[in-house]
């Protein structure tokens, strides 16, 4: 009788045959199919751009129900081989993506600006319950809501511009970079298995994750110019942009510092929550780094390296540690911070969401009452909206 | 299974190469595979998947020398995902086929891996993976920790809640050393609760 873990384990394993096929030629259909998964998965940007114009966006995004997307020219060329699959890989490839080679970029998107009001569009990132599934982007116009991004195989990541937006792939595969109007490029290696892409407010800057078998890779794609840079490591893993886009601060709130890695910081009151096995991590931070929130969750939750930070459970002065008071009363609080002091601030209220636009002084400047769309949280996305 | 592609005495190719490392290392894939999911065809259809991804980087990696280390990683990063995202039918502990009462060596033995398994696989995915890492696939913690993308203290922690869990399933097989001493299961416990308090 084996009475060791590692002995049974071997007996379990070893009561099976060998594979009962061929797993290399399995293998090199299913490499096929990635890559046209990939290059399928690009094309949503045209689809989602002729919806936006007006020909229907359930009829377009549902099959089923209507005609097919048009053809993308740029994915009209036969797909590589897998000889090819293989070549042209770069500093930043992730699992043979080719990278974004000579692209320069899609210039600036000019979307941040001071907010006197709510702007009529706001987008979210709504999950449904059994909260590992991933989460859709809903768009809401006023208060109809509507789906526009939801796909049980990739997720999606929303730029505050409402417009551009990163497909994840926590396996690894390739993945591309989009827009709402039908830019898009591919082979871009955006790994969300353990980090997730985080957009600068002015949504012309991202930090992505690249899967590479030695190295997680961090970089940041400039839109404005198509250029990748390294971004230090300390803060390479889900950072929090600064309201005012000068900063990335780490995940677990402890080191700011600019994406070139100077003017590094270190938040003295880190140590009051870095200490609690219940903290998951950073949800956004103000433009002077003087006040934070702060998410929490059972303490196997908050230590299990997947949990992505979003709720403000609490607004902490990151100098202290010491919590403060939110300017609005809540309940399952989401703050976005504004570079101008103010703040944009979530409250899912199971049902009904809450958000309010906050001045620096407190007052309450706007609210609108949104109908939830999901029971696992919604969670603001894009807001710099305004036409 | 199909051979490499190279024609004999020629160099070989990078997918006869890849081939080559397929038919060499997919028994003990199917092996870790098997473990993870508790189904033949599953462990299968996950090998592949991970070996798709490994052939697509199979330029670097099979320079590099680490397509197995990789291939690996890969399958355990699927494996998870998989559980997350779609909550795969698992094996209930309730469902743990009944030990045989016999008084012959093997079948018990049959009938005690049988149940074990199903105790794993009612494991959430990632106690399942640290446990299959560490144990049957005898790395030590810093590999382990590295091929499971997390720190070391994560780990432990997910080794020791999936024994706990595994023991609280089998109390009888923990404390088969009758004479009062702790088995060989029940001290590798005992070890990584020291070695997590430490």
């Amino acid at each position: 009788m084996p009475d060791s873990i590692r002995e049974l384990l071997q007996g379990i394993a070893g009561d099976e045959p060998g594979p009962s096929q061929d797993l290399a030629a399995g293998a090199f259909k299913r490499a096929r199919d990635i890559t046209r998964r990939r290059y399928a998965a690009g094309a949503i940007g045209v689809v989602i751009a002729l919806a936006l114009a007006g020909m229907g966006t359930a009829s377009l995004l549902n099959p089923d129900e209507g005609p097919g997307p048009a053809d993308d020219p740029t994915t009209a060329a036969e797909s590589p081989t897998d000889e090819d699959e293989t070549d042209d890989q770069t500093d930043f490839s992730s699992e043979g993506c080719a990278g974004l080679g000579d692209w320069t970029g899609w210039g600036s998107s000019n979307s941040a600006a001071e907010l006197t009001e709510l702007p009529t569009d706001l987008y979210f990132a709504v999950q449904q319950d059994g909260a590992e599934s991933f989460p859709a982007i809903y768009r809401y116009e006023g208060d109809a809501a509507e789906s526009l991004l939801d796909d049980p195989d990739d997720s999606y990541f929303m730029a505050p511009d409402g417009n551009r937006f990163a497909i994840g792939s926590p396996s690894g595969d390739c993945s591309s970079l989009a827009t709402m109007t039908g830019d898009k490029v591919d082979d871009v290696g955006v790994y969300t298995m353990y980090c997730k892409p985080s957009w600068s407010p002015d949504s012309d800057r991202v930090v992505l994750n690249a899967a590479d078998p030695e190295l997680h890779a961090a970089y940041l794609v400039d839109f404005t110019t198509g250029e990748l840079t390294d971004v230090p490591e300390e803060v390479g893993c889900s950072p929090r942009w600064s309201a005012d886009g000068e900063y990335l601060v780490s995940a677990d709130g402890t080191v700011a510092m600019r994406p070139d890695g100077t003017g590094r910081t270190e938040l003295a009151g880190a140590a009051a929550w870095t200490e609690d096995e219940e903290f998951t991590g950073l949800a956004s931070v103000s433009a002077d780094l003087s006040r934070a929130c702060l998410q929490f969750d059972d303490a196997e939750t908050a230590q299990s390296g997947h949990a992505t930070a979003n709720r403000c459970d609490r607004y902490v002065d990151t100098e202290t540690g010491d919590e403060l008071d939110l300017p609005v009363e809540v309940q399952n609080p989401q703050v976005v911070f504004l570079a101008d002091g103010s703040m944009i601030v979530v409250d899912d209220q199971y049902g009904t969401i809450v958000v309010s636009l906050v001045g620096a002084d407190g007052s309450v400047l706007d609210e609108r009452e949104l109908p939830a769309q999901g029971s696992g949280g919604s969670f603001l996305r894009g807001y710099f909206t305004a036409p | 299974m199909s051979g490499s592609t190279a024609p004999s005495g020629a160099p070989p190719t990078r997918q006869g190469e890849f081939e080559d490392f397929v038919r060499a290392r997919s028994g003990a894939l199917c092996a870790s595979a098997y473990l993870l999911t508790g189904d033949r065809g599953l462990a299968e259809d996950l090998v592949q998947d991970a070996l798709a991804r490994t052939w697509r980087s199979w330029k670097r990696l099979h320079q590099t020398a680490n397509a197995e280390a990789y291939t690996r990683r890969t399958m355990y990063h699927l494996h998870v995902s998989r559980w997350r995202r779609r909550k795969l039918a698992e094996v209930a502990t309730e469902t743990v086929p009944e030990r045989a009462d016999s008084r012959v060596d093997d079948e018990a033995a049959t009938a005690l891996r049988l149940a074990v398994h199903a105790a794993l696989l009612s494991l959430p995915a990632k106690q399942r993976a640290a446990i299959v890492v560490r144990y049957f696939e005898d790395q030590t913690e810093a590999a382990a920790a590295a091929i499971l993308d997390c720190p070391i203290t994560t780990l432990r922690a997910r080794v020791q809640r999936g024994l706990r869990r595994l023991r609280n399933s089998f109390p009888e097989l923990v404390l088969a050393d009758h004479g009062g001493h702790l088995s060989r299961w029940e001290l590798e416990f005992e070890n990584v609760r020291g070695e997590a308090n430490a």
